[in-house]
């Protein structure tokens, strides 16, 4: 009952602040586009379209608007849990937090959900039209396949984004200059722009302790028309599930870690 | 039961900060926030934590509602420890810190509140009828607060919404923290008010910390004067006033009527060679006198003899019995 009521909370929070800055949701709806339309430009200005479409097989439009929606998808639940406790610090509202008594592994890993739910909703609007146009009337099953991966990759990115949070602020307290950082590397090493399968060794086995790089990779098998053995298929999926789980109890500590940290300095009111 | 909500034995902390000498260079400073206090807060009492800035009052609320850990001592909350059991603490009390903030401003009022009751686990039914109730109590709805937005509301309202806050899970102990800081004179006699019938009507626990004596006297049944982290007395206002030597303030008007006020000042000198003496002038001719005396009516008939024989005319005459302000002044300045 607990975990109904927190989800009840935060999507009271998260739809509050969205439907009444309309402004947040145009971009939600207009963000894949705006970052294809800038990576399609600035792409074609230092090379050529038509070499990227030869030498992958895919037209760089659909390509980056996939990519884009996923960087959507995945920063909605990275940022929600990695500048949630920045947020609440900053407007004296983590001391009410941490004297709930709900566990804090639980909360965090609620918060990503509403917003997750609402990107998912405006993947169903967004992505088909571009589809539809570049693939006929697969793209509508296209779309299904993506935003049924986007949300797989990014609920199994909850645990690793917990962890960070945890071993992060423990290490260096709440730091949004931090993250500023992180934020791009994660991208990088997630394989969204950079398919994993084309990544250096060193960007790839990075990439491997990801969960949702082994999902990213399965979409763009798909989209790129790579075949690949419904075994290698199990396998990826397997092992996405296995590393988010693996870091379940991992971030379950790194939390309980950083709570200690907070009430041994003492949380700023 | 026990009667006692709040135990605390020789409760110590010290934070640890750095002060910056430079741009490479900084020292590491030792800040004792708290020297050891005890003390006991039983259920249906206000007990008021009174200090100055920086004499331990937050840190003390902080400890209690377990968002601090103590460096020594001990404090049991609703027979839980605060450290071993914080869980269970949680669960019992009611918390307002800084009323400015603390919630989220995009926000109404109303929704805010329904955010944090389902933090504290309540069910959707308990916190619509909670959240309902409060909003009236505290006359949210009255203001027409309730479906603003935090963002757009005043003090006031702010710490209005804030002790509703607190009241959610209805505690039996309620740890406020200057509750009516900065607060209107409307407002912040609503949250005194109310304050009071929660102890006295509904046997709650409150520790209200403030640096206002009027509040306390109006506010607390019992007063902890903290100083520099240790209590240096407590007792009732009227108890803490009759431990302070008996000392009262003789307060004249008085108009000089084309005489100098020198004259008078230097025959009230000759007369009263050992009390304390202050001249103040408060408009054209006419001064305020004050004297503090031990035994008002020793005084008095030589005073009022030296000022009309002069020819001084009196336009008000007082005694002022020691404040808790007095009080506070005697203590904080032996600690």
């Amino acid at each position: 009952m607990v975990l109904r009521e927190l989800l009840r909370a935060e999507m009271l929070f998260v739809y509050a602040d969205i439907f009444r800055r309309k402004s947040i949701l145009v971009m939600y709806l207009l963000y894949p586009y705006i970052l294809t339309m800038f990576i399609v430009l600035l792409g074609s200005s230092i090379g050529s379209y038509q070499a990227f479409k030869y030498r992958l097989g895919i037209d760089p439009i659909p390509f980056f608007l996939t990519a884009s929606y996923l960087v959507m998808s995945i920063l909605a639940v990275s940022d929600d849990i990695l500048w949630k406790p920045i947020h609440d610090r900053m407007l004296g509202v983590l001391p009410y937090i941490l004297i709930t008594h709900v566990r804090k592994i639980a909360y965090f890993a609620i918060i990503p959900i509403p917003r997750l739910i609402l990107v998912l909703v405006l993947g169903c609007f967004v992505l088909p039209p571009v589809y539809v146009m570049f693939y006929g009337i697969e793209g509508f099953y296209l779309t299904f396949e993506v935003v049924s991966l986007a949300l797989l990759s990014s609920i199994l990115f909850i645990t690793f984004s917990i962890l960070l949070v945890g071993v992060l602020y423990s290490l260096g307290g709440e730091s949004w200059r931090v993250l500023n950082i992180i934020r791009p590397l994660l991208m990088i090493f997630l394989g969204i722009y950079y398919p994993r399968f084309l990544m250096p060794t060193m960007m790839f086995l990075i990439s491997l302790i990801l969960p949702p790089s082994y999902i990213i990779e399965l979409m763009y098998r798909s989209l790129l028309r790579i075949a690949t053995e419904y075994s290698y298929v199990l396998e990826l999926l397997g092992i996405a599930i296995a590393i988010s789980l693996i870091y379940a109890p991992l971030s379950s500590k790194a939390i309980a870690t950083w709570e200690r940290k907070k009430v041994r300095e003492g949380v700023e009111v | 039961m026990s009667s006692e909500a709040i135990v605390v034995k020789e409760l110590r902390k010290r934070y640890i900060t750095k002060k910056r000498l430079g741009l490479f260079r900084s020292k590491t400073e030792v800040v004792e926030a708290l020297r050891g206090i005890s003390f006991r807060v039983r259920y249906g009492e206000v007990v008021g934590l009174l200090g100055p800035n920086g004499a331990g009052k937050t840190t003390t609320i902080k400890i209690l509602s377990t968002i601090l850990l103590p460096d020594d001592g001990e404090a049991i909350v609703g027979g839980y420890d605060v450290v071993r059991e914080a869980n269970n603490v949680r669960k019992i009390i009611g918390v307002m810190f800084n009323v400015e903030k603390g919630f989220y401003g995009k926000l109404t009022g109303r929704e805010n509140l329904r955010y944090f009751g389902a933090l504290y686990g309540l069910s959707s039914s308990v916190i619509e009828r909670r959240v309902n109730e409060l909003l009236k109590l505290l006359e949210l709805d009255k203001l027409g607060a309730s479906d603003k937005l935090f963002e757009e509301y005043s003090l006031g309202m702010k710490a209005r919404l804030s002790l509703a806050r607190a009241l959610l899970k209805d505690p039996l102990i309620l740890l406020l923290d200057e509750p009516t800081l900065g607060l209107d004179p409307v407002s912040a006699r609503k949250i005194r008010d109310l304050v009071k019938k929660l102890a006295h009507d509904e046997g709650k626990a409150i520790l209200y910390t403030t640096h206002n004596m009027f509040e306390a006297e109006l506010v607390c049944d019992r007063i902890l004067l903290i100083n520099h982290g240790l209590i240096v007395t407590e007792g009732s206002p009227d108890e803490l006033k009759s431990r302070i030597p008996k000392i009262r303030v003789i307060s004249l008007t008085i108009k000089t009527v084309n005489k100098s006020i020198n004259a008078l000042h230097k025959v009230l000198k000759n007369s009263f060679a050992d009390v304390p003496l202050d001249i103040k002038q408060l408009s054209n001719e006419v001064y305020e006198l004050r004297l503090k005396v031990r035994n008002v009516e020793e005084v008095m008939n030589e005073l009022i003899r030296s000022i009309t024989i002069g020819g001084y005319e009196i336009m008000n005459f007082k005694v002022e019995e020691p404040t808790l302000e007095d009080v506070f002044i005697y203590f904080a300045g032996s600690a």
